[in-house]
């Protein structure tokens, strides 16, 4: 088994106090009863929202109506919506993430995996903790080929630089669950790449 | 799936594209016609082969719910509007057993008693087992501003500002659903108010009706009360006067002007002790000119300057004159004025020993039963008796309570040449010169626990010499930044032709919170 420390991951600032969180069940319930009050969670999440629709998509326009239809299928369910203590973007991303893949299944559009150098540096390093000499065009085939719910979590945690904790909060599994699953993950792709198995 | 596609390094959205495409008013009104055009085809669906004409009142009603829907959006975002969502007071939430009765104390000492069995749900029924009660507090012009709640008054067609002894926001839920207080049950809100006056009155915000709604009952009680609290004090009216702020008698120079005027010995109660005080023109006022004494003046306007000289301003149609005085007395009223000085200032230094040596009695004794009986009534009175007020208020509908008192700000008039040509039109800037679009303008004064709201208009025709009046001028920006001007830099704008450029400063990051607003603007 391989020790992975994911030293070189710089820890994204991810951090919903109880009482934003308050805040933010103060405001669903105020929208809940006015859909003229959802205005604050609509601004303080679109840009989050869009970025995260736009990273899987690559099209910019085609992410803006993506986004307006992840707002609506929100405000359309806001009454089913229940606090259960994480912050409200999340369900926004579970939103995004079940319009996204209705898109990607009705081959409505192309899955995009959006990758930063300085994301594949450190996915890199923490694959091959000797070297960061992994060929790019290999690394990227090990990734196309991974699981959908792999990729996605490769996605968040190295591309997207979320923490485990918004990860978690995202995928409704706990934050060792994700740890686990990501450390089985990069085991799966360092034997691919270089064929190592501790 | 497909396989995905790798993009390396993609363009990121600029925060312009995405701004622009960021518009709540479009995306509800899509959201709306979305919704109605979904529910018109399934109807459609099921009546189309039936009959046309079920078709065509289907869509008379979906005109008729859209403009209603349009009417109440539009109404509500007037009404209760805070203008950051980030710098609203947030709300301390208790869960609560129904079942039994529950008092809840806050940090500040403000305390809520919840009877058993007080909640039912919308269609009236009763609620059992736990809920979740949600309280906050609203105390100063900061919170006002960010709480977005209207705070003006119409009575009989006048328009009045509410200047605030505090309000607060009291709600309950059970499973997100929003609950009713049951009829004939109260629950009891004992708010510490940090305005001590005994001259506000208890409203409530009916959301329904869109008004503040004078509650005589609250009223009556939180007067009694509050009046209990002066009682305690024990100084009179007339001793109330500190003898800081009593003047000590001076004699008149017989080489110096001095003048008699009729002032109102209600504003001016340090000097209304004395008789015969006259107002003595220093020397060294060039503006005195002995020849006023020959004119009738129409008015004179006196105001403190410091501790021991007034400003006094004549005025006469468009004429006017003003300089500094200094309240003296003649000889033959000097001794009687300083008999009274004294006697006042022992009264005060007696009646401050026994209000401070009854308080010691009072506290060892509330102590050992405060410690006996932690009832809420025993709370008020430790309150009460250590001079700290509290406003009790009995809650018969859960929502908005406040403790106010409807005044109209005292805003200079326009000068001449504003009532020739008009206010200026303005345009804002930030320091960096960056220009601001203003969502939300108030004129504050730290002395005064109110708000006065600029509306739309007056940002963009912006009335000068009212602003001047104020000793901050606080704003949001369309961006959510909150902007501020100080009193000095309201003074000295200026305006050149008919424009007017305001410079604002923006908070900082690290103060862009209530706490540090306030600690910014010292309120």
């Amino acid at each position: 088994m391989l020790a992975l420390s994911l030293k070189n991951m710089t820890e994204a600032a991810y951090h919903v106090s109880a009482a934003a969180i308050e805040t933010e069940a103060m405001l669903v319930r105020a929208a809940q009863e006015n859909p003229r009050d959802f205005e604050p969670l609509y601004k303080s999440n679109y840009e989050k929202i869009v970025n995260f629709v736009y990273h899987r998509l690559g099209d910019k326009e085609l992410s803006f109506d993506i986004t307006s239809q992840v707002f609506y299928k929100a405000l359309n369910n806001l009454s089913k919506y229940k606090n259960t203590g994480v912050p409200f973007s999340a369900w926004l991303f579970r939103i995004a993430t079940n319009e996204l893949n209705q898109l990607y299944r009705k081959n409505k559009a192309q899955p995009v995996l959006s990758i930063d150098t300085s994301g594949l540096t450190e996915l890199k390093g923490d694959v091959n903790e000797v070297s960061t000499a992994v060929q790019d065009a290999k690394l990227f085939d090990a990734l196309q080929n991974l699981a959908e719910d792999e990729l996605e979590l490769v996605n968040m945690r190295f591309f997207e630089k979320r923490s485990f904790k918004e990860i978690s909060d995202i995928t409704e599994t706990g934050e060792s669950a994700c740890k686990m699953k990501l450390y089985r993950i990069l085991d799966k792709l360092k034997i691919k790449l270089v064929g190592i198995n501790e | 799936m497909k396989k995905p596609e790798i993009k390396l390094n993609q363009d990121p959205l600029s925060k312009t594209e995405i701004e622009s495409k960021m518009n709540f008013d479009k995306f509800l009104s899509g959201h709306a016609a979305a919704s109605h055009v979904s529910w018109l085809s399934k109807t459609a669906k099921i009546y189309l082969s039936v009959s046309a004409s079920v078709v065509v009142v289907a869509g008379l009603s979906y005109m008729v719910y859209k403009n209603k829907s349009a009417t109440a959006d539009s109404a509500s975002e007037k009404f209760i509007n805070p203008p950051v969502a980030d710098l609203l007071v947030k709300p301390d939430n208790f869960l609560i057993d129904t079942q039994k009765d529950t008092t809840i104390t806050l940090e500040n000492g403000s305390s809520v008693f919840v009877p058993a069995g007080s909640f039912v749900t919308k269609d009236g029924k009763d609620v059992d087992g736990k809920i979740e009660l949600s309280y906050r507090e609203f105390h100063d012009q900061v919170d006002l501003i960010f709480s977005g709640i209207p705070m003006n008054y119409d009575s009989a067609g006048v328009k009045y500002q509410f200047e605030s002894a505090g309000m607060f926001e009291i709600k309950a839920y059970k499973n997100g659903e929003l609950l009713g207080l049951k009829q004939g049950k109260e629950i009891t809100v004992n708010m510490i108010s940090y305005n001590e006056g005994n001259y506000f009155n208890v409203y409530y915000l009916d959301t329904v009706q869109k008004k503040w709604v004078y509650n005589e009952s609250n009223t009556r009680t939180c007067k009694e009360k509050i009046a209990g609290v002066w009682d305690e004090k024990i100084i009179t009216s007339d001793v109330r006067i500190e003898p800081e702020k009593l003047i000590v008698p001076k004699r008149a120079n017989p080489d110096l002007y001095n003048f008699i005027i009729d002032y109102n010995k209600e504003e001016f109660p340090e000097l209304a002790v004395y008789e015969g005080v006259k107002f003595e023109v220093p020397k060294e006022d060039k503006n005195f000119d002995v020849k006023f004494a020959k004119i009738v003046w129409d008015d004179v306007v006196i105001r403190r300057h410091n501790e021991t000289q007034y400003s006094v301003t004549f005025k006469y149609g468009k004429k006017s004159a003003g300089f500094l005085t200094t309240p003296v007395l003649d000889e033959e009223d000097f001794d009687a004025a300083m008999k009274e000085y004294e006697k006042r200032r022992k009264e005060h230094l007696v009646a401050e020993r026994r209000k401070n040596d009854s308080l010691n009695v009072t506290n060892v004794n509330f102590t050992r039963q405060a410690n006996a009986n932690n009832n809420i009534n025993a709370r008020f009175d430790r309150a009460v008796l250590q001079g700290t007020v509290y406003r009790s208020i009995v809650v018969s509908n859960m929502g908005i309570w406040n403790c106010d008192h409807p005044f109209r700000f005292v805003l200079q008039e326009r000068n001449e040449k504003e009532q020739k040509i008009g206010f200026p039109t303005a345009a804002f800037e930030s320091d960096n010169g960056e220009k601001m679009e203003m969502k939300k303008l108030f004129l504050v004064k730290r002395s005064t626990n109110a708000i006065y709201p600029l509306s739309e208009k007056e940002f963009k025709r912006f009335p000068v010499s009212i602003a001047k009046t104020a000793d901050i001028m606080m704003g949001v920006t369309g961006a959510d930044e909150v902007v501020y001007l100080e009193n000095v830099e309201l003074k000295n704008m200026s305006i050149t032709g008919d424009n007017i450029i305001i410079k604002m400063h923006q908070i900082s990051y690290y103060n862009n919170n209530l706490k540090g607003i306030k600690a910014m603007l010292k309120i």
